[in-house]
């Protein structure tokens, strides 16, 4: 019974992964950018998420335009990611959006 | 093979107590890099304070999220935040309260939405950077008032969480103090 539960935990973790250019098996935490347009400056920044536990059940919107609709942006400076993860239990991904 | 049992225990022990310091490491109330991004721009920098939660009201469930937008070069900052109810209302103004400080400002909506069951209400607003820091700073229960066209709204927090927003955000604030 104790090898079967062990199995099964070991098969849950490391389940759920997030989208990142780096990760790590145990931790994840990483900023990346992830688009850049030429409309200047910044007054605005809105974000948006999506997590995971296990990698049994996601939700969330991490979409620029739930970002950018956050913050009321209309026009768009440029956006970073943020990926988080810890031992596959749980991932979250983010998604900034700086703009006017 | 109860020995090989025994074995495989103690490995998933030491796994487990691993697992666990590696995460008390990671998770530090002081860390506020996790909290709040920068970014240069040509007339400032622009810090974002990522959306906080907590403010609830338990009577109508409904509960408010917010976070904090401001470049150095503005006397005030934005704050945006997301009210979640069932009853649908238009939302004037709010006020934040703590301690005897009272700070109210105007309301003005980004969009409404439906979430499951509830209305999703997004709105703008501004504070002075000034009062934001008072705001802030007192240690005392804060509570954040929504006057609507259907009435008013008290959402409040529970202390333990409000510590711990007080703690990360005053920092933060200080953070750009320093930067300005």
């Amino acid at each position: 019974m104790f090898s079967i539960t062990l199995s099964l935990v070991t098969l849950m973790t490391s389940c759920a992964t997030v989208k990142s250019p780096l990760s790590g098996v145990w931790y994840t935490d990483v900023k990346a950018p992830f688009a850049v347009t030429s409309n200047a400056n910044s007054t605005k920044v809105g974000s948006s998420e999506a997590t995971s536990i296990l990698g049994i059940v996601a939700t969330g919107d991490a979409g620029i335009d739930a970002a950018a609709k956050s913050a009321g942006i209309t026009k768009i400076h440029h956006v970073d990611e943020h990926s988080t993860s810890i031992l596959g239990f749980f991932a979250k991904y983010k998604v900034f959006v700086y703009g006017e | 093979m109860a020995n090989s049992q025994i074995k495989m225990a103690c490995k998933a022990r030491h796994l487990f107590i691993v697992s666990l310091l590696f995460i008390a490491s990671t998770i530090n109330g002081q860390n506020i890099s996790k909290y709040y991004n920068s970014s240069l721009q040509g007339n400032g920098t622009l810090y974002f304070i990522f959306p906080q939660n907590g403010f609830n009201n338990n009577k109508i469930n409904g509960k408010l999220t917010y976070d904090i937008t401001y470049l150095t070069t503005n006397d005030s900052a934005i704050l945006n935040f997301s009210y979640y109810e069932k009853l649908d209302r238009t939302i004037d103004s709010v006020a934040f309260i703590s301690g005897n400080q009272r700070f109210s400002s105007s309301a003005k909506k980004i969009f409404i939405e439906t979430k499951k069951n509830k209305w999703h209400y997004r709105y703008s607003t501004s504070l002075l950077f000034k009062e934001l820091n008072v705001f802030f700073s007192a240690t005392d229960d804060a509570k954040i008032i929504l006057y609507t066209q259907q009435g008013t709204v008290e959402l409040n927090i529970k202390t333990k969480i409000w510590k711990k927003q007080t703690s990360v955000t005053k920092k933060i604030l200080t953070l750009i103090k320093y930067n300005q």
